[in-house]
């Protein structure tokens, strides 16, 4: 073979036509998908992936889902109808959530964020896999109220989904077990890790005064129960909300008198987009939840020993631990497109 | 050049030996064909009401004299084991079946890769044992598509039965039986002896297995008697719906065996 001037340009541009024509699909993504990356101060997460590692095509089938109103008995709601990215993925500032034909729900929808770390799912943790959560307002007639086979059937006859399960699962099978799992992937890779609370644990600012002042505070007042740096430790707890209990809350699911009026230790993230808030939103203010836990607290059998005598502070002690409070908001994964609606 | 011509020439003759010295001659060539060492054995739910064939839509009396319709009759059978005179057990992986009433022919439990040999009992789970309560979504017979599975309170539903009963205060019955651990767990696993019978699993036969299920037994269990006045609606786990379970089971019989 002769290298001559002409020979080298025409085996250039059949170079370039050829790797030119090597692109499968037009699609670039901006960066390339990195799965969840734990962050090195939480700790494991809970859920494994057993069977569901994480992938692009899982994680964006599942994304699809999550605004697909058809996923509705009557095709006008998704889960991010009440889980709207813009309230950190909690409903938009109601106590209770409305779902078809404007039927009002029973407790105050969560905020989805940090999931893969939950043991347990739901004010009353009946959930106990992530897996399964979708299936709550899925099936409840007060929110989504489709059934599975409808559900299934729906996905089926719609020509975009088969492609995007082959993609995410290997065949255009659309089954119960491969909805969920993309589910799980979109849900666990909402990570929320990057608000000033996160930036100081690593290293890249410090608090205020005021900020640290609210912090040492929150460690000795709130630690125990919003235990950081997810700011839960997912127990179930009375705070002494009600004497008598309309909800029954933990004992629902465990019968046991003794969780009579008992609801999931919230995680404080995230708390100026996920009002109001408790297991009924029927505090729309942190000022109205300070004012609680000082002057508030009622007994009954069940009111967490940690809270027999509230939680008083003086005003300074308040303004503190609001700084704090406010340095527990990301702002970051309410506005982060990954999530968005495609 | 000449020497690396010849060279390559033979290596590519040499490679060319080797392989043709590798073709079996077919005369010389043994035929194993394997042995089957597996069997199918089919182990049928057969559904009576006391001394009555049992069937969906149909009116039964109970002992209390309460008159019973059954729209809905559906339940799990789970971890299928054959137990050898010997003492050994072979244990069905994979073991699950929803036998569903309304869906033909789901009552008879197809258990494949049974091996060859002489058995002289079954266990069996009226249920989904507890690790598969917990271990997130499935497929098959345990697909939430199946409709047994509690959104509210993750875990399956055991026996799910409904109907009407003109005696029932809202003039139907349901019972969705739940719950998987602690004391009351819905779960029921019982062995039945063939005694004098013999399962004989072979691969050139499909031997059948009767079991009797008495519906009647979930209301007149002599241990626990049942009324749907008692009780019409019970759908979250706890000691009735555990009681409830235990009647089910109760009614569960060895029958005989086809061979």
């Amino acid at each position: 073979m002769n290298f001559t001037g002409k020979n080298i340009l025409f085996w250039c541009m059949l170079l370039v036509v050829v790797s030119g024509c090597q692109k499968e699909n037009d699609e670039v993504p901006q960066a390339s998908f990195q799965g969840l990356v734990v962050p090195s101060y939480f700790p494991p997460t809970h859920y494994q992936f057993i069977n569901n590692p994480i992938t692009e095509s899982g994680f964006e089938l599942g994304r699809k889902l999550f605004y697909d109103k058809q996923l509705s008995v009557n095709n006008t709601i998704s889960c991010g109808s009440c889980h709207a990215q813009v309230h950190g993925f909690a409903d938009h500032g109601v106590p209770l959530s409305f779902g078809i034909y404007g039927r009002e729900g029973k407790r105050n929808a969560p905020p989805i964020f940090n999931m893969a770390w939950h043991p347990t799912y739901m004010w009353d943790g009946g959930i106990t896999h992530i897996e399964v959560m979708p299936l709550a307002p899925l099936l409840d007639t007060l929110e989504m109220g489709e059934t599975v086979a409808n559900i299934l059937e729906k996905l089926q006859n719609d020509p975009s989904y088969p492609p995007l399960f082959e993609k995410a699962f290997g065949s255009t099978e659309i089954n119960d077990q491969r909805m969920l799992r993309a589910f799980a992937q979109f849900m666990s890779m909402i990570v929320s890790n990057n608000s000033k609370y996160d930036q100081v644990k690593r290293g890249e600012t410090t608090f205020t005064a005021i900020e640290q002042q609210g912090y040492v505070l929150f460690q000795a007042k709130c630690n125990s129960c919003h235990t950081e740096p997810l700011f839960t430790d997912f127990s179930y707890r009375n705070n002494g909300l009600d004497t008598e209990f309309a909800d029954l809350g933990r004992n629902r699911i465990t019968q046991d008198p003794a969780d009579l009026g008992k609801f999931k230790v919230p995680s404080l993230r995230n708390l100026e987009f996920t009002y109001p808030y408790m297991h009924d939103g029927r505090f729309s203010t942190i000022n109205k939840v300070l004012d609680h836990y000082e002057e508030g607290v009622v007994a009954s059998a069940s009111l967490d020993p940690l809270l027999s005598s509230g939680i008083p502070l003086t005003d300074e002690e308040r303004a503190a631990i609001k700084a704090f409070l406010y340095t527990l908001n990301d702002f970051t994964y309410i506005g982060d497109q990954r999530f968005a609606e495609p | 050049m000449k020497k690396n011509i010849f060279a390559l020439m033979m290596g590519t003759m040499a490679i060319a030996l080797t392989f043709s010295s590798c073709k079996k001659d077919d005369d010389d060539e043994e035929i194993i064909t394997p042995v089957a060492t597996t069997g199918t054995v089919k182990l049928e739910m057969e559904h009576t009401f006391g001394d009555e064939e049992f069937a969906l839509g149909t009116a039964y009396t109970t002992g209390s004299g309460e008159s019973v319709t059954f729209n809905t009759t559906k339940y799990y059978v789970s971890n299928v084991q054959f137990h050898k005179a010997d003492g050994t057990t072979w244990s069905q992986p994979e073991s699950y079946y929803l036998v569903n009433l309304e869906a033909d022919g789901s009552n008879i439990l197809d258990i494949t890769g049974v091996p060859t040999g002489d058995y002289t009992d079954v266990t069996f789970t009226i249920g989904v044992d507890s690790t598969r309560n917990v271990s997130g979504a499935q497929t098959g017979a345990l697909s939430i598509a199946n409709a047994m599975f509690w959104t509210w309170n993750s875990g399956y539903i055991m026996i799910k039965l409904e109907g009407d009963c003109p005696q029932s205060s809202n003039g139907s019955f349901a019972y969705h039986l739940g719950g998987f651990y602690g004391a009351n767990s819905s779960v029921n696993t019982g062995t039945f002896s063939f005694d004098p019978a013999i399962l004989s699993v072979s691969p050139s036969a499909t031997p059948q297995i009767h079991m009797a299920v008495d519906i009647k037994q979930f209301f007149d269990n002599p241990d626990h008697v049942h009324t749907v006045a008692m009780g019409s609606n019970i759908t979250m786990p706890g000691a009735m719906a555990a009681t409830l379970a235990d009647n089910f089971f109760s009614g569960i019989e060895f029958e005989h065996i086809h061979n």
